[in-house]
């Protein structure tokens, strides 16, 4: 049974505004129905939550890459966006929608111009070839490298003998192509796939699919998986030791990046909060500047608890100090206000403006 | 008598802010035609809008989409205004977040936009989707984006996305703008801005707004919309009405009826305290 667009338009407006208003009931008096509700919509946070954990992250990035060989992909192939020379063919092919079709009799060479720029990883280069017959001659693979202005430097290239017919895929070594010039795996700019003479007098059209790098199997990813266990250690008393590497190692690294992320954001901050209290010319940023300055100053010194505010002047700065801080708490307190006013607004906007047959 | 207003029952105070903020929703389903009101953009706005206007043509715009539906009601409409802005300008966009949910939510705003612009995904705008590694992900990405980067949301590899043939690192990006309820924002200074000279411009919430302030005023936000107001502001600017200005109404009303509210609850304080004042006496 499969339900029209329609109905499935009103029914999920009536479960989300049943969710609205059972969730609203609160405000009448706690009761069961909240409960329920409220319960439902931590349910259903966790849920996806860990759905979404597991789709967006650790099957893409940490068990396929351990499990598979960790290709990226340089092209598919099922279109001819950064080809030169070359044409599509969907019918013919060994994955996705379509391969490219090479007829190497009248192009001796094709290039792809926008493969991934860092190869630094990659340990092979693999690819699905299609022959339509054996010959003596060869496919040269060309793997032009860039230097930092992007000016082409350095060459790979290794060859690929077109002794078989039909498909078949093949597995190019990065240590085994020999190297011209100043080589940079980091900025790849074009492959290119050249005939030989003999492939050329013997005239067969070629097809490439699926061109890929590959670092291997990092089967070595399991040890983020021993990492990861040894937090639940701290359950079992006589291993909790183990759970302390692992939380002195985290903790370790976020605090080199907190400190870091702190000097690049709050440096200039501290830098600017150094200003003239005397602006010539400008009479409003010269107030400005001077509010500004009282501000700093009177909050910092309510601020020192390590000196009594028995002097005048700095009982008197301690307590402007603590008016404006109430004044700033006043202000962030009417932006909460509007900030539960515009959520709750969006939610009855919601039940008035989408019911199903106002629309 | 005026003391009573210190013990008005809560839910008389819920029953008065659903109607009043009701009523202005309901309004033009039963033939009653009321006012949009007016807008002023603040400087902050206009600086927003004037950062998406001047990033130059040969550069993309990542649109960091950090909140998820419990503060949809305020970076919604601005997301979304901004995107409208965007699409208006003809500049590319990359969509992210390191929220869940924020990049799925964006990612329906371009699509319903982009049928009105003629916007196409992998041409003129991408997903990545949720983003994990925080700041370590961030700086990865501003130095090598094919590298951070290996897919989009949909799992296409990114060197097969017609629009980031050419967009390889930070410097390739003009403007990195952030919409969030949470602080975040130290984490993009820290290397879109301090690192790789990026410009940032953000979209708060009404809470968290206060507290971004600073960031403008020393130049490392060039613009900062705050809360449902700040995404009305931006549709000032765009001149158009979206889920801001359409909401200004029911928003002011509410804040009308917390000021006489407050108003009151001070009035019944200083009763009570004069009447026991005069018990005393």
């Amino acid at each position: 049974m499969s339900l029209d667009e329609r109905t499935v338009e009103v029914i999920t407006y009536f479960v989300a505004a049943a969710c609205t208003l059972g969730i609203y009931t609160v405000l009448y008096r706690e009761n069961r129905l909240f409960r329920l509700f409220e319960h439902i919509f931590i349910g259903v946070a966790a849920g996806y939550g860990l759905a979404i954990t597991i789709t967006e992250v650790l099957d893409p990035r940490w068990f396929k890459p351990m499990v598979t060989e960790n290709a990226a992909l340089i092209s598919a192939c099922d279109s001819l966006v950064g080809w030169q020379g070359a044409s599509l063919d969907e019918r013919l092919k060994k994955e996705g929608k379509a391969s490219i079709r090479w007829d190497v009799k009248g192009i001796g060479a094709i290039r792809f111009s926008a493969p991934p720029s860092n190869w630094s990883d990659a340990k092979y280069l693999k690819l699905w070839m299609h022959s339509r017959k054996p010959s003596g001659g060869s496919v040269i693979v060309r793997v032009a490298t860039a230097d930092e202005t992007g000016k082409v430097k350095g060459w790979l290239s290794n060859s690929i003998p077109i002794d078989f017919a039909g498909w078949r895929e093949v597995m190019l070594y990065i240590s085994e192509f020999s190297r011209e010039g100043e080589v940079n795996l980091k900025t790849v700019r074009v492959i290119e796939f050249a005939a030989d003479d003999a492939l050329i007098a013997a005239g067969t059209v070629v097809h490439i699919d699926n061109v890929r790098h590959c670092v291997g199997r990092k089967w070595y990813w399991i040890l983020a998986l021993v990492c990861g266990s040894l937090y639940y250690t701290i359950f079992i008393p006589r291993f909790a030791w183990m759970s302390r590497l692992i939380i002195g190692a985290v903790m370790g690294l976020q605090s080199g990046y907190t400190f870091k992320a702190f000097v690049l954001t709050f440096y200039p901050q501290i830098a600017k909060s150094l200003r003239p209290i005397y602006v010539p010319g400008n009479l409003s940023l010269t107030l400005n500047n001077i509010i500004f300055v009282v501000t700093l100053l009177c909050v910092l010194i309510y601020f020192f608890f390590t000196i009594e505010h028995k002097h005048p002047a700095i009982r008197t700065s301690a307590r402007i100090g603590r008016l404006l801080l109430m004044v700033t708490f006043g202000l962030i307190f009417g932006n909460t206000v509007m900030a539960r006013f515009s959520l709750f607004i969006k939610r009855l906007d919601f039940l008035i403006t989408q019911f199903p047959w106002l629309k | 008598m005026l003391s009573r207003f210190q013990q008005v029952d809560r839910r008389i105070i819920y029953a008065l802010v659903w109607v009043l903020i009701g009523f202005p929703i309901v309004a033009p389903y039963i033939g009653v035609r009321l006012p949009i009101l007016p807008m002023y953009p603040t400087r902050a706005a206009r600086s927003f809008f004037e950062a998406v206007e001047s990033i130059p043509n040969d550069k993309v715009v990542l649109v960091a989409c950090d909140f998820d539906p419990g503060t949809l009601g305020e970076n919604g409409p601005q997301c979304r205004a901004v995107i409208e802005h965007l699409m208006r300008c003809r500049k590319k966009f990359i969509i992210m977040g390191l929220d869940q949910v924020g990049p799925t939510i964006a990612q329906a705003y371009a699509e319903e936009l982009g049928k009105r612009y003629g916007y196409r995904y992998g041409v003129d705008y991408c997903n990545f989707g949720w983003i994990t590694g925080g700041q370590m992900f961030l700086e990865r990405m501003c130095r090598d984006l094919h590298a951070a980067v290996k897919q989009d949301k949909m799992g296409t590899p990114i060197n097969e996305i017609a629009m980031m043939q050419n967009v390889r690192s930070a410097k390739d990006i003009g403007l990195v703008v952030e919409f969030t309820g949470s602080g975040l924002l130290p984490l993009y200074i820290a290397t879109f801005h301090a690192q790789f000279g990026v410009k940032l411009a953000q979209g708060c919430t009404g809470i968290i707004g206060p507290e971004q302030f600073p960031y403008l005023d020393t130049g490392q936000l060039s613009g900062l919309l705050v809360g449902l107001k700040g995404a009305a502001e931006y549709e000032e600017m765009l001149k158009t009405v979206g889920g801001g200005k359409r909401t200004m109404l029911p928003q002011s009303a509410g804040h009308l009826l917390i000021i006489i509210l407050v108003l009151l609850g001070n009035l019944g304080t200083w009763a009570a305290r004069r009447a026991e004042r005069g018990m005393r006496v």
